[in-house]
């Protein structure tokens, strides 16, 4: 089967699985006698108690068991809900989930493994040993077989299923790690040793492992062994291991907190480390799919990776929530100007103008694509408007004036980015650049110096060398000019 | 009172010629008894026809406190000397300091904050009944208690009582004519930490009882707080939200003046969040050892120097941590011999998800965990134990378990209809004596069928049948008398011992009954583990089945080993220090 793993979510298999449901039910209709879900589908979905319980989980809860109760009913879904509520915590309602899950299945059963763990966790190993038999789920099914019948004192059948276990996979940490600890509660303390080692062999830093081979080796004499032992169990200790099929990492996985993520994703991005940054953010909507504001961060980075069919997925998840969010509407606009797909763009824009009337963003940002594209008056005009709902807008003040000064049309460039001067904005003095420029454009060189010598004197003032050595570079050449060099 | 049912199969009762041949012997003192028949379930409930009418009160009111559900202990002891256990009962009540708040759950209408101590008067009226005596004893603290440790700190022949509390803990001396005096203040053991279990024991081999009391963590109302359940319910925090701290030894320099030894002892060089505590020889050197049971910590095996010394060894020894190298959270602690090779053994409890621990010891004082192999760990995984000790149940020769139950987080299944969550049945395990344990809770009656949030359990002969009974303190709840039905019908010997060189009440000495087929059974005198709690010193040595008891042997905490012969059919014995056969 396919576990269902921490990036999940879940088994991929829900268009295959939806098949083999259509089928099944035609199956069904036409042989006109339930089918070996039908029972099952028209089971009640198990509720889970949500008051009292925290907004994260609330929600992921309630998302899970909406999807879980469409129509018609799905054991991928349920299975997924079922998880939810384990990782929660939420096992009384988790159980019969997961039994429905079960029971929807018509072929291989891919949450055996997981209502397992809760059967056992719930002090029922002989239910928890059948659900592992009907897992299909490898080596790590069989470990958890010995496990459920540990819990059911049965250690020589546990013994017998890991060394067969052992047999196909002798480097299997997890199952050596069970054998040695039975033989050492049974006082075989060689060979608990044996199997302590060879688990340290197969994985470093095993705290148990230390910790039974120190137990091992001072039941058997060798004291200043066990110490050392012992010195390496302190070293790892609280550090947990489980194999990467463990299925108990997954349920861990799911109740992880998504403010985890989203301040990985930070970090990372302060870095500049996008892949990374994006990579924590998709942990963190697997947690949470309804958060608008990781959806959002997600469509501006998928867009910055080159992940463009991400960022549409991911604009569209946000969109479906909630068609009003201005910032997705955004981001998906800036996305698409960055890989001049223009007519998207401008919808974006268009649509979180529409949202938020106040905002000069979307024109800003649509301005830009135009004018990268040629369209220098329509840039105008849409820097214009920009300026309308901000007049305070440094950018579009400035975007619009240099457009203007693009356009030839300098007395009107002029005008606008003369009152740039004087704002206490860091883009400022490259900013006054331009107006020097345009100056000399329109033949007032003494304007275009005094100008530079402004913004010479701001760069200066915020240390931004390499503005000062451009600005200086401006002054020399127009010095030159000057002189009719 | 008694009842006339058959013992179920899992439960075999005998009546065997022990009881009918039974020729008291020279040395045995006649005290009155309730003679009963078997029941068909193991333990009795006779709280409500006894008048032992005592409700903890933890005093929540919404701030989950982290002190509200750690309980309160019960101690038995035989206060005014008249040969039948009374009891003392530790209350909590309001937190002090405590922001004004609706009680979660009011004061039970008939219930009374402070300590109490009841009298047993089973000697004179031959019928086990309670009276409240509080009052004129003057034992009824009323700070926020914890725990009882019981031991004749002044040799004078009475049992004297210290309390933990959540607070200045208190020291009341015997004054013999069934008064106490508060000696908090001249012992020079005020301390106002949150200590919880306490234990005397006599370290430095004096002749007198020094005290060990375990401290839990650093907190106060000031820092308590905010946590939650995984699903994000608030609910109480862990220890792991509070930093440990150092537990204390007083040495006993006599005339009730104590002296705070803890440095130079050795004891600051760990902390924990101490909740139990038992003192044995747990490496056999003679020395008496001390072992505390960790709450989220690695427990600590201090193991005497012999010189005043301890030294931890904890980890060294295998009985910190459990078999996968997991720090437990461990609460109530017993030691006993339960494999019958002569050294103690040691069981704990633990938090709901792991399993309570069963150490077994090698005899030098290294233990290995063998919960699974004995079928101890899966029964226990989905409680939270506390009060627990090893007593032997059917008089069999073999130390059983039992265990208080009560969780301390949220149950989830209880969250939505009770004012108080966290109930959970109690258990009662029995040693087959072939090497494993049954969980004999399912059938064991309406006394498991109750679900309630146990916490203390002290262990004795309360009516003085000689058997192990059980007295238990729940959250929020009637303290419960259970009155052990298994073995009424069963042969044992209770043993009474007096030291002179060691203390007067003998606590610490380990005491061998010697089988004629050359087996000796090892049980010790001391009234310490369980969880905040104290039990009968006598020592009960169950009979049943077993070959004909040829001597008792005594290693006295002074070092002398004494053997004492035995009379066929005697069931009560005191022995005195230097008046046996000198053994070597």
């Amino acid at each position: 089967m396919t576990v269902p793993d921490a990036a999940g979510p879940y088994p991929s298999m829900s268009l295959f699985r939806g098949l083999v449901w259509v089928i099944a039910v035609t199956l069904t209709l036409t042989a006109c006698e339930p089918g070996p879900g039908e029972d099952a589908r028209s089971r009640e979905l198990p509720v889970a108690e949500l008051e009292g319980l925290g907004d994260t989980a609330a929600s992921r809860i309630r998302l899970a068991m909406k999807a879980a109760s469409n129509e018609p009913r799905q054991a991928q879904a349920v299975g997924e809900y079922a998880l939810i509520l384990h990782a929660y915590q939420q096992l009384d309602a988790a159980d019969p989930a997961y039994e429905l899950a079960r029971a929807l299945e018509e072929g291989p059963d891919p949450w055996a493994l997981y209502h397992g763990v809760l059967l056992l966790d719930t002090d029922r190993p002989q239910e928890a040993l059948q659900a592992f038999e009907a897992a299909q789920d490898g080596h790590v099914a069989t470990v958890y077989q010995a496990r459920a019948l540990l819990a059911d004192d049965r250690p020589s059948e546990a013994e017998a299923l890991l060394l067969q276990v052992l047999e196909e996979a002798p480097d299997r940490v997890d199952a050596l790690l069970e054998l040695a600890a039975i033989r050492q509660q049974s006082g075989d303390f060689a060979a608990a040793e044996t199997y302590y080692r060879k688990a340290l062999d197969g994985q470093q830093g095993l705290a148990e492992a230390h910790y039974g081979l120190a137990q091992a080796l001072r039941a058997t004499g060798q004291e200043a062994a066990a110490l050392a032992e012992l010195e390496r169990f302190e070293s790892y200790r609280g550090r947990e291991w489980r194999s990467q099929d463990d299925p108990r990492r997954a349920i861990a996985e799911l109740a992880v907190s998504e403010r985890r993520y989203v301040d990985e994703a930070k970090a990372k991005l302060a870095q500049a480390d996008f892949d990374s940054a994006v990579a924590s953010l998709e942990q963190a909507r697997r947690i949470n799919p309804e958060n608008l504001s990781t959806l959002t961060n997600l469509i501006a980075l998928y867009g910055r990776v080159g992940r463009i069919e991400d960022c549409v997925d991911a604009y569209r998840a946000a969109v479906a929530i909630d068609p009003n969010y201005y910032q997705a509407h955004f981001n998906l606009g800036v996305v698409m100007a960055s890989i001049d797909r223009e007519q998207e763009a401008e919808s974006a824009f268009r649509r979180a103008a529409a949202i938020d009337t106040t905002r000069p963003e979307p024109y800003i940002e649509y301005g830009g694509l135009l004018s990268r594209h040629g369209e220098g008056r329509l840039a105008a005009e849409e820097f214009r408007r920009a300026l309308d709902r901000d007049p305070d807008n440094v950018r579009a003040r400035f975007l619009l004036g240099r457009q203007l000064a693009i356009l030839g049309d300098n007395q009107q460039a002029i005008a606008y980015l003369k009152q740039l001067v004087g704002r206490d904005d860091p883009a400022v003095p490259s900013m006054l650049r331009v107006l020097a420029g345009t100056y000399g454009q329109a033949g007032d060189v003494e304007s275009a110096r005094r100008t530079l010598e402004t913004a010479l004197a701001d760069a200066s003032r915020r240390n931004q060398d390499s503005v000062v050595v451009q600005i200086e570079g401006d002054l020399r050449r127009l010095a030159v000019l000057e002189t009719g060099g | 009172m008694r009842s006339s049912r058959r013992g179920p199969a899992s439960l075999v009762l005998f009546l065997t010629g022990t009881v009918a041949g039974c020729d008291p012997g020279g040395q045995e003192t006649a005290l009155p008894t309730q003679e009963g028949s078997p029941s068909s379930f193991p333990f009795e409930d006779v709280t409500a026809s006894v008048g032992l009418d005592f409700h903890q009160y933890p005093g929540a009111t919404g701030q989950y406190y982290f002190v509200e559900p750690v309980g309160s202990g019960v101690a038995l002891l035989d206060f005014d000397s008249d040969g039948d256990m009374d009891v003392y009962l530790v209350q909590a009540g309001t937190v002090p300091g405590a922001a004004e708040g609706v009680p979660v759950i009011p004061l039970a209408g008939d219930s009374t904050l402070g300590n109490r101590l009841y009298e047993n008067r089973l000697v004179p009226d031959g019928d086990l009944s309670f009276v409240d005596t509080t009052d004129r004893a003057g034992v009824g603290d009323d700070g926020y208690g914890m725990g009882v440790a019981v031991g004749d700190v002044d040799n004078d022949g009475d049992p004297d009582l210290f309390v933990t509390n959540f607070g200045a803990d208190v020291f009341y001396r015997n004054d013999g004519d069934g008064r106490f005096t508060d000696v908090t203040s001249l012992a020079g053991t005020l301390d106002d930490r949150w200590n919880t279990s306490a234990a005397f024991l006599d370290y430095d081999r004096d002749g007198d009882l020094d005290l060990f009391v375990a401290t839990y963590v650093h907190f106060n109302r000031s820092t308590n707080k905010t946590c939650f359940t995984a699903d994000g319910r608030r609910d109480y925090c862990s220890p792991g939200s509070f930093k440990p701290t150092v537990d204390r030894l007083y040495r006993n320099d006599g005339g009730w003046r104590f002296t705070d030894v803890t440095v130079t002892a050795g004891l600051a060089a760990a902390e924990g969040n101490g909740l139990g505590v038992t003192v044995d020889d747990f490496n056999g050197d003679g020395w008496t050892d001390i072992y505390v049971a960790n709450d989220q910590g690695p427990n600590h095996l201090w193991l005497s120097d012999g010189d005043g010394g301890f030294r931890e060894t904890g980890v060294m020894s295998g009985s910190a941590y459990n078999a996968t190298g997991q720090v437990e959270a461990s609460m109530g602690v017993s030691s006993g011999d339960f494999d019958g090779d002569g050294d103690p053994d040691l069981f704990m409890t633990h938090l709901k998800g792991q399993t309570n621990t069963l150490y077994r010891n090698d005899g030098t004082g290294h233990f290995m965990d063998v919960t699974g192999m004995l079928a101890l760990g899966s029964a226990s995984r989905p409680h939270t134990g506390f009060g627990t000790a090893w007593f032997d149940l059917e008089n069999d020769g073999d130390l059983d378990l039992f265990v208080a139950n009560g969780a301390v987080t949220l149950m989830r299944e209880q969250a939505g209809g009770s004012a108080y969550p966290y109930a959970q049945p109690n258990q009662l395990f029995r040693n087959d004596g072939g090497g494993r344990f049954e969980d004999l809770s399912g059938a064991a009656g309406p006394v498991f069928e109750i679900a309630e949030v146990s916490r203390g359990a002290a262990f004795g002969d309360l009516d003085n049948d000689g058997d192990a009974d059980i007295v238990m303190t729940n959250n929020y709840g009637p303290t419960r008398v259970l009155l052990n039905r298994a073995a009424d019908a069963a042969a044992s010997l209770s043993v009474t011992l007096s030291g002179s060189a060691s203390p007067r009440d003998a606590a610490g000495a380990q005491v061998g009954l010697r089988l004629a087929d050359g087996r000796v059974i090892w049980r010790r005198c001391g009234t310490d583990g369980s969880y905040l709690s104290a039990g009968d010193p006598r020592v009960l040595f169950g009979l049943e089945g077993l070959p004909t008891t040829v001597a008792l042997e005594v290693r006295w905490p002074s070092g002398r080993a004494e053997s004492f012969p035995l009379q066929v059919g005697q069931r009560q014995l005191t022995v005195a220090e230097g008046e046996g056969e000198p053994q070597h």
